[in-house]
């Protein structure tokens, strides 16, 4: 299971580029900013797994965006520029550039979570979590042991009442069963608890095994990402990246340092292609 | 290691000691088999000596490990200096992937990551199990789970492995895998090997000494041999069925028996009987015709598979049962025998072929002339007790049938009791009894002498010949080969989703070089070439 690329790479570092880009994505609402964010996410996610998500949930992304860019100006009629009456009401250009920018707000929100999934899932995400709240994680754990081992003696229960045929209605039957299966696997979880106390459970404080290691490249990456999301972030603050939208729409002209942001915006959202491309 | 003085133990709702003044001492090294039937005590013995794991009772006596009471030393060192390996290879595992089980010990003992990767590198190297580290415990086999629980419990370093019973819910050619790795421990390491186990013909070569326990007290004790001797001289003709068969055939069958003389594996039965039976001629294959009575099982090409992208479980199978047939069904792990089993059922659907009962497609009438004893009993039971539960299956009230049945099956003293507080074997035939007072035409049974002790399963043969004598159909999946040998009439064998083989046990067992029993194997190439069971060596044995 040698993961390359940015799978591979210490899941602290890509709960850093997660949260980071989720930032940046709340403090731009220029069309052409959030706009080019949004296509850059959607390349990411299509690459990671190869297209197979995206495409099914990339239809429902575009009806959730097209829905807030068609109800936005509906329901919101503040703003100058009027472009047209809809029975009594206005329909305003600052509305529908603001329901522009909303929705590939949300719509990069929603791929950076797929994207999210794809990368930081199972071990990954409960290593993040140990290190929060290490007896919960521990909990998680065993639990996501017994998920499996409950569904197979339900599985087993079943196939064996089927035979068995009680004179009980199926209500009851069911019923039965459930009891069943709570007895059989309490019964079974106090050789589980005698395996955990044979091999030293609960004697002193537990250390966790930790499958990764901080390595000079993640620190890089830690580095790069700072100092990109640092510029960014400051550019943001000065207004460069974002427009007025209400009252009045201001202008969407792009000043130099908008140019700036715009090509720093680029390898900061792109950070795990370019860490696939480095690794190859 | 260990010495123990005038050890006894009660549990506190019984009047009767488990365990009666046990005087032994086991020594740094040593490789000891433990065995004896269900509930002589065996488990309590290793449970006491694992100490962290000790039931609740009243102790006497004392355990002194290291020349220390054991009581002086903290569970930290216990933990560390003693590992326990138990028969439930599923229910051991605790953690979701086989590194986090792995390294579980570990971390309970607050070892460094650093620490723990050097020593799962060193000892996964060891046992060559790389291939074994990413993947889920709950996709792993019972062997497989078995090792990687046997691995973390030797990554702790232990002293002494306890181990109760481990391969008992393994097929054979695992729980050769899981005695070859102790043997290596023993020899490679020197640990100390403390095992209980009822199959044990394989350990006796490779342990120093055995203690047999019955009813709380050591009864016979030596090495392999003293052991062996001192067991075929009993009076007790019980004991007779925990004779491995080669050994127990030369007792019989020698005038002034010598210790070091029984043999205690194939090759040396081989030898011994090399020497004292003449050259057999090549074996004329008998013809046993099968009765083609009615037919009661019929499968046709039928064929299994979960998902068109994995490889088919049953490949085109057919398969025919007749009334009143003792068909068993052998084959390997995985081989698809439970499948096979469910799909007579109806619990899984054939994806193609055809299944047809009592010469009908399966219904709700066919199924209710079906019984189905499954591998695990405890998927049977819905009530608190075991009355409840034989009431349940009575057509009419008629309890006298039910209190008839109970005792053919020595279970009237368990009416009362909660189904779950049985031992395994008494759970298995109080379903057996539950089934049968539905009067069957048809019985399932998969893997029935798992776990048991020989004497249970001795009974359990006995229960089963006598069914059949009555005309029951019976349909087994087993891979317990000397079982079969001894009670199945036919036996088709599975390989690789299809029957390769059907027909008498008898022949085609003799024509196996693997799947048949150790006698079969020693007498190859003399006059007993045809006999697969000590009854039936007995029987044909040449008189001078």
């Amino acid at each position: 299971m040698s993961e390359q690329g940015f799978l591979s790479i210490h899941p602290f570092v890509q709960l850093i580029y997660y949260l980071l880009i989720s930032v940046t994505l709340f403090h731009i609402n220029h069309p052409i900013f959030i706009g080019t964010s949004f296509l850059l996410l959607f390349t990411i996610v299509w690459i990671q797994d190869k297209g197979e998500t995206a495409k099914k949930r990339l239809l429902h992304i575009l009806l959730l965006m097209g829905l807030i860019i068609l109800f936005n100006p509906l329901f919101v009629s503040r703003g100058r520029y009027i472009l047209f009456y809809l029975g009594e009401r206005q329909i305003t250009l600052e509305a529908l550039i603001y329901g522009i920018s909303l929705a590939f707000m949300i719509g990069g929100m929603l791929l950076l979570f797929i994207s999210f999934q794809h990368v930081l899932h199972g071990q990954r995400f409960l290593y993040l979590f140990a290190n929060l709240l290490p007896r919960t994680a521990l909990l998680i754990m065993i639990a996501l042991r017994f998920v499996p081992l409950l569904m197979y003696r339900l599985e087993t229960i079943r196939a064996v009442h089927r035979v068995r045929r009680s004179n009980t209605t199926p209500i009851k039957t069911a019923m039965f069963q459930m009891q069943t299966l709570i007895t059989w696997s309490l019964e079974e979880a106090i050789k589980t608890a005698d395996s955990m106390k044979a091999r030293g459970y609960g004697n002193q404080k537990r250390t966790m095994y930790t499958p990764y290691r901080m390595e000079k490249r993640d620190w890089v990456v830690i580095m790069l990402l700072t100092l990109l999301f640092l510029l960014f972030f400051l550019g943001s603050m000065l207004g460069y990246g974002n427009i007025y939208i209400y009252p009045q729409l201001g202008t969407l002209r792009f000043y130099p340092l908008d140019w700036v942001m715009y090509i720093i915006m680029i390898p900061l959202y792109l950070m795990p292609l370019l860490i696939e491309r480095s690794t190859n | 290691m260990f010495q123990l003085s005038g050890l006894s133990f009660r549990y506190p709702d019984m009047d009767k000691s488990v365990l009666k003044q046990l005087h032994l001492s086991i020594g740094e090294g040593e490789f000891i088999l433990l065995t004896g039937p269900s509930g002589c005590g065996k488990t309590t013995l290793l449970r006491l000596l694992t100490y962290v794991l000790r039931p609740n009772g009243t102790l006497a006596g004392e355990i002194f490990y290291k020349n220390q009471p054991i009581h002086l030393w903290s569970d930290k060192e216990l933990t560390e200096e003693i590992g326990f390996i138990s028969q439930y290879p599923e229910e051991q595992m605790v953690m979701p992937t086989v590194m986090q089980e792995l390294v579980f010990g570990l971390e309970n003992h607050g070892l460094s990551t650093a620490e723990m990767r050097k020593r799962v590198a060193e000892l996964g190297h060891y046992f060559k199990i790389e291939d074994l580290l990413n993947k889920k415990t709950n996709a792993l086999s019972g062997g497989e789970q078995q090792l990687v629980h046997l691995l973390s419990v030797l990554l702790l370093r232990p002293k002494v492995l306890i181990l109760d019973e481990p391969t008992s819910q393994l097929d054979p050619v695992h729980a050769t895998l899981v005695f070859q790795m102790l043997e290596q421990l023993h020899h490679d390491l020197g640990m100390t090997i403390i095992i209980a186990e009822h199959r044990y013909a394989t350990l006796l070569r490779m342990c120093d000494r055995v203690f047999m326990l019955d009813e709380g007290t050591v009864c016979f004790t030596g090495n392999s041999r003293e052991f062996l001797y001192q067991l075929a001289q009993s009076q007790d003709l019980r004991y007779d069925a925990y004779l491995p068969d080669i050994a127990h055939l030369y007792i019989k069958k020698t005038k002034q028996p010598v210790n070091n003389d029984i043999p205690l594996t194939v090759n040396e039965g081989r030898v011994w009987l090399k020497r004292v039976l003449p050259m057999g001629r090549r074996l004329q294959k008998p013809k046993q015709q099968i009765k083609q009575t009615e037919q009661i099982v019929s499968l046709n090409d039928v064929t299994f598979y979960h998902s068109k992208n994995e490889p088919s479980i049953l490949n085109r199978l057919s398969l025919t049962v007749y009334k009143g047939d003792f068909y068993a069904i052998i084959g390997g792990n995985a081989s698809g025998k439970t499948t096979l089993i469910e799909i007579c059922l109806g619990i899984k659907k054939p994806k193609r072929g055809r299944l047809e009962l009592f010469q009908q497609q399966l219904n709700k009438k066919t199924l209710e002339r079906i019984g189905y004893l499954p591998q695990q009993p405890q998927a049977f039971f819905m009530y608190d007790t075991v009355e409840k539960e034989m009431q349940s299956m009575l057509n009419n009230n008629n309890e006298e049938i039910m209190i008839q049945m109970a005792k053919h099956f020595h279970i009237e003293h368990l009416l009362h009791q909660h189904p779950f507080d049985c031992s395994y074997g008494e759970m298995q035939r109080i379903v057996l009894a539950c089934l049968l007072l539905r009067q069957p035409d048809l019985l399932f049974l998969d893997e029935p002498t798992k776990g048991l002790d020989p004497f249970a399963k001795d009974e359990l043969g006995r229960y089963l010949t006598a069914l059949h004598k009555k005309g029951l159909t019976i349909v087994m999946v087993s891979h317990d080969i000397d079982f079969v040998a001894q009670y199945s009439e036919r036996v088709g064998l599975l390989f690789d989703g299809e029957i390769t083989a059907d027909g008498a046990t008898k022949t085609i067992l003799q024509d196996n070089s693997f799947y048949t029993t150790d006698i079969n194997r020693a007498a190859r190439g003399t006059a007993l070439s045809h006999v697969l069971t000590v009854e039936e060596a007995l029987q044909a044995w040449p008189e001078k």
